[in-house]
């Protein structure tokens, strides 16, 4: 088993952006992925992916995570990429029996495809530089305003706390079970999808049980403790926006203006 | 024991569960045809009313790590979401068969509309950069045929996990007398 974040991209490092505030992370993020569907210009996407490969560089990450943080999609991407490039009508550049590329296409696969990367390398930001401690507790300040229609935000950031630090408990009680099943005789891995999900039922049932009598031994702890649901609680860690934050926020704006003003090409 | 705190920990643990079921089987979800094991949890709502959170927070943490990032957090957990709830909703029936149905449909065309919107798979007809994600222009344009690709894309994947996986889970649940403990 691999020893590290369960993201697989978190490693941490003196990066500046490491320092950074996690709620400003989480909403720089969120809006740039956001304004990423207003840009329409090849140009206007060429400088954003200037901006985001100056981000991963500045996060000191390896360029194998940004890859591997591609994968998922690699198959949409190349889909997408064909089907815009050989179904676009306009003006045929070059044909191959039924296959025509037109200009149009060249440009809406290249456009879509640069999408496609810069959602990914934006998020692949933000989780390589922010451990889950810090995205738990940055989720819970930016999901706070939904108090107003009385969204129980407290005990949703609680739960995903629990959630979290039950995530390595019960990855190892999963490998651990998975190598049990293994010497019975269960071939993981093997044969159709079909039976391949069918051969994780001996894991599962196992898991989900093991983890209610978790869950139910934590109540008590929590009760033992005095624990008060949806009572006001107070943080260990405060989170303080620094100088830091208000450059990036800034600088932020400033490329998202850049990138929606330059010429199109 | 007070019940409320009993619930928030088992929703918490639900969560927990559909993550790590998620990143251990990280290379089997990525396959051609995307099978998420932890999808098979999405039945649990049928039989413990606080699976229905549990789902629907642990698919917002593990989309955290998803390559659309905030687009699935946000979309792909409302959707899971709002099938949890309808699973719970058909617990009524008490047919176990039925309930993988909503998070198979409600996945397979939600997920499907924004993937491929997203891939600006709708409206490829005379599309240009500037029409491209106007909903005046998809709803003119509307290509089907990748919409349609993309829903029985996905519910096959939904369907293995819930059917192949989900429901034998459920059957096997029952049969313990685990049934609604809490």
């Amino acid at each position: 088993m691999r020893k590290r974040s369960f993201f697989g991209q978190y490693n941490f490092s003196d990066s500046l952006l490491c320092k950074l505030d996690p709620r400003v992370k989480i909403v720089l993020v969120f809006s740039i992925v956001v304004f990423l569907f207003f840009v329409k210009t090849i140009s206007g996407y060429i400088l954003l992916l200037l901006f985001s490969i100056f981000l991963i560089l500045l996060a000191k990450s390896k360029i194998s995570d940004v890859f591997r943080s591609l994968a998922p999609i690699l198959f949409l991407l190349l889909f997408t990429v064909l089907f815009q490039l050989f179904f676009t009508p306009g003006k045929v550049v070059y044909s191959f029996f039924f296959l025509k590329v037109t200009s149009e296409g060249i440009y809406l696969a290249t456009y879509i495809a640069m999408r496609l990367m810069l959602l990914s390398f934006f998020t692949f930001v933000l989780t390589a530089t922010t451990s889950n401690i810090e995205l738990t507790d940055g989720f819970e300040a930016v999901i706070s305003p939904l108090k107003i229609v009385r969204f129980p935000t407290e005990d949703v950031a609680l739960m995903i706390s629990i959630a979290m630090r039950f995530v390595p408990v019960l990855f190892e009680e999963a490998t651990r079970i998975m190598k049990a099943q293994t010497s019975r005789g269960v071939l993981f891995n093997k044969g159709s999808l079909m039976q391949r999900a069918r051969s994780f039922l001996p894991l599962l049932l196992p898991l989900l049980l093991n983890a209610f009598n978790r869950a139910d031994q934590l109540a008590i702890a929590m009760e033992a403790r005095g624990f008060v649901v949806g009572k006001a609680r107070t943080k260990y860690r405060e989170m303080q926006i620094k100088k830091i934050d208000l450059f990036f926020i800034f600088l932020f704006i400033l490329i998202m203006a850049a990138s929606i003003m330059v010429k199109r090409i | 024991m007070n019940k409320n705190i009993k619930r928030l920990t088992r929703i918490g643990v639900i969560a927990g569960l559909y993550v790590a079921l998620t990143y251990l089987t990280y290379t089997f979800s990525y396959t051609m045809i995307q099978v998420r094991v932890a999808e098979a949890l999405t039945v649990l709502p049928f039989i413990y009313p606080e699976a229905v959170w549990g789902v629907a927070i642990g698919c917002f943490i593990a989309n955290i790590a998803s390559p659309f990032g905030p687009i699935d957090i946000i979309l792909g957990t409302s959707l899971t979401l709002i099938a949890a709830l309808l699973t719970r909703r058909l617990a009524r029936t008490k047919k176990l068969y039925l309930a993988p149905l909503p998070p198979i449909i409600i996945n397979a065309f939600g997920v499907a509309l924004y993937v491929t919107s997203l891939a600006g798979l709708l409206g490829p007809k005379g599309l240009t950069i500037s029409k491209m994600g106007t909903f005046s222009y998809i709803f003119t344009h509307f290509e089907l045929r990748p919409y349609i690709i993309g829903v029985i894309w996905i519910a096959i994947g939904e369907t293995i996990a819930t059917y192949a996986l989900g429901l034998p889970l459920l059957y096997a649940l029952t049969k313990k007398g685990e049934k609604n403990e809490s």
